[in-house]
């Protein structure tokens, strides 16, 4: 038998992508990947089970009554779990259907279907289950996938900056979008994406989730003195971090 | 010495040195100045133009790998460094490399810096207006140099320049590389006169000698309060910075485990979580304290230290600022030059 950790994977609510990219490596990667661990579960890939896990990472938002059992379940038998992505972390782009009742939202998205009949709101893993590290992003980076690994396997702490996207913005040289007329959420989401966004002509539209402590009201200031109605500004903020403490710390049912 | 030349003959000079040195210069992409390296002459950009970044990065790069190490043990320094000629910084950044060069001589020096630092040739650009209405050089006296430089330009009349050769450095350069004639220190004076005529409205700070003291008796004066309540702790301003200089040390191991790399990021006193320590203590918790500090280090501590400003005056920090905080409006509440009530 191997002494190898045992890492495995899950999905919930999300679109796989957060997994494609944790597998998204050269040969090379993957055999040094794999000398350093089991992967034991992972259905993208393969049809094994096991009862116990070093680590889980799981991907997707918590979205139904039996995702609710099935993470508590998962939680029980690991002892690390890490969040795979803005869905899993903050719920990410699913938290959106938490603006719409129930029968309105099915009536939309399954016409037709009426055996679909629940579903709760979306939520972040950390809602559920206590969670141990997190990988943030839509979708994850795989370095950064890798190194929370190396971390993990080193008994380190996993380093998730707690800066902001700016910061690598300006190391980047970019103009920043503000002297463009675009409104870019840069200043208060946690960096880690080398600013991808506002590097590439784009703005960041906060998908990594908030950083610690982040000032949110001169933010909306900063958002309103950029001709954004008061109305828009918050739009900007649901688009990915409806269920992100930092930005919106009251409203949580 | 002086000496005397056209911007024809800089420009084929600087063809000239490109076949022996990388040239870094001033030049211009999309909708930005960018201090870049240049291939042909025909890249740099002339004009009078505030950076992103400062030159700061030619010397102490964003991110650099400092040692390769393996698990069994081997440790290999690491010093990436190449000639450089810096070409046509402006006063302001002078100031700022010169500041840094003290920095990173400081007790046991820093190698990396200082052997990226020895490469360089470094001509100047004298600039006889501001930028833009951020710039602030002028408070500091910054728009002056008066040291950093191996040659300095200074623009006259018809694409002429005045050249101050100021180093043995940069007296084999100009002789091996530009052509130019006799300069007469009558033409420098007059180009002075007119320099500190265009200036002339443009006071310095009221009682800048006095900064440090000022400062320091000002921990609690309400512009602090003002000021930090706005600010989003973002760091932009220490990014862009000519004279800041914090980083952070990382060591990242191969996926393989068998080796690694120990690498120096720029870090920032703005950030939340820099003075955060092991034990999950904050020294500065408060963006308040943190603009306080980060003000202090350029108009009070390290002042007293470089005997000067080290804020430079480039106004890269208050373009940078979403939150339109500015070191000026701070000195200026300080100092009382302002009649604004700050309570
Ligand atoms: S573009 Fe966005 S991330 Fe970049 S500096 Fe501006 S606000 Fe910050
Ligand atoms: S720039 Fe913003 S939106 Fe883009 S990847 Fe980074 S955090 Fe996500
Ligand atoms: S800030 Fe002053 S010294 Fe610097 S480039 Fe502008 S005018 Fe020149
Ligand atoms: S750029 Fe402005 S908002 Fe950002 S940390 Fe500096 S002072 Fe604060
Ligand atoms: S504090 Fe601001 S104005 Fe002063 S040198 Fe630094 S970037 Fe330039």
């Amino acid at each position: 038998m191997s002494k190898k950790p045992k890492v495995a994977f899950f999905d919930f609510t999300g679109c796989e992508g957060c997994q494609l990219c944790a597998v998204d490596l050269t040969p090379e990667q993957l055999f040094d990947l794999l000398a350093l661990v089991d992967i034991v579960e992972f259905r993208e890939v393969m049809t094994d089970k096991a009862e116990s896990y070093d680590i889980a990472f799981i991907e997707g938002s918590i979205s139904r009554k039996p995702d609710e059992e099935k993470i508590k379940d998962i939680r029980a038998r690991s002892k690390l779990l890490v969040t795979l992505g803005a869905c899993s972390t903050i719920a990410g782009v699913n938290a959106l259907r938490n603006f719409y009742p129930d029968d309105k939202l099915l009536h939309l998205v399954y016409p037709g279907h009426p055996e679909i009949d629940r579903t709760t709101i979306a939520r972040g893993v950390s809602e559920v289950v206590k969670v141990d590290a997190m990988i943030p992003g839509c979708p994850i980076d795989t370095h950064e996938f890798l190194r929370v690994v190396k971390d993990l396997l080193l008994g380190k702490k996993p380093e998730i900056p707690t800066y902001p996207v700016c910061v690598e913005c300006k190391m980047n040289e970019n103009t920043c979008v503000y002297e463009k007329g675009i409104h870019c959420l840069g200043p208060v989401i946690r960096a880690g994406c080398n600013a991808i966004c506002p590097s590439n002509g784009g703005y960041c539209f906060g998908c990594r989730g908030a950083i610690p402590k982040a000032n949110i009201e001169s933010m909306k200031e900063i958002l309103q003195k950029y001709n954004l109605s008061a109305a828009d500004a918050l739009d900007k903020f649901k688009l990915f971090l409806e269920r992100d403490k930092e930005i919106f710390p009251d409203d949580k049912n | 010495m002086l000496l005397k030349t056209t911007k024809t003959a800089l420009l084929k000079g600087i063809d000239q040195v490109l076949s022996t040195y990388q040239v870094a210069a001033l030049t211009k992409q999309d909708s930005r100045v960018l201090y870049n390296y240049v291939k042909t002459s025909h890249d740099i950009f002339w004009g009078c133009r505030p950076t992103v970044l400062p030159p700061k990065k030619f010397f102490f790069p964003p991110h650099e790998t400092l040692l390769d190490y393996t698990a069994d043990g081997q440790i290999i320094a690491k010093i990436e460094s190449k000639p450089l000629v810096l070409f046509g910084i402006h006063p302001c950044d002078l100031r700022g490399i010169q500041i840094l060069d003290e920095a990173f001589a400081d007790l046991h020096g820093d190698p990396n810096y200082l052997e990226r630092r020895e490469k360089a040739i470094i001509i100047g650009l004298d600039c006889h207006q501001t930028c833009d209405q951020d710039s602030f050089c002028y408070k500091v006296g910054a728009h002056y140099a008066k040291t950093g430089y191996d040659i300095m330009l200074y623009p006259l009349k018809d694409d002429q320049y005045l050249v101050e050769v100021a180093t043995d450095r940069g007296n084999v350069f100009a002789e091996q590389f530009l052509r130019a004639i006799k300069g007469e220190e009558k033409e420098l004076e007059e180009y002075q006169q007119a320099k500190a005529k265009a200036f002339e409205s443009l006071k310095p700070f009221k009682d800048l000698e006095k900064f440090p003291e000022l400062f320091q008796e000002n921990t609690h004066h309400p512009v602090w309060e003002h000021e930090g309540a706005r600010c989003l702790s973002c760091g932009s301003c220490v990014m862009v910075c000519p004279t800041c200089y914090c980083f952070n040390v990382t060591d990242d191991w191969e996926l393989n485990m068998r080796a690694g790399k120990r690498q120096r990021h720029w870090d920032a006193c703005m950030l939340h979580d820099f003075t955060t320590v092991a034990t999950g203590e904050n020294f500065r918790p408060t963006a308040t304290a943190r603009l306080h500090h980060r003000i202090n280090r350029k108009f009070n501590y390290l002042m007293k230290k470089h005997g000067q400003s080290v804020c430079v005056g480039c106004g890269r920090c208050v373009r940078a600022c979403l939150a339109d905080i500015s070191p000026k409006t701070i000195a200026e509440a300080i100092n009382g030059e302002d009649e604004k009530e700050w309570n």
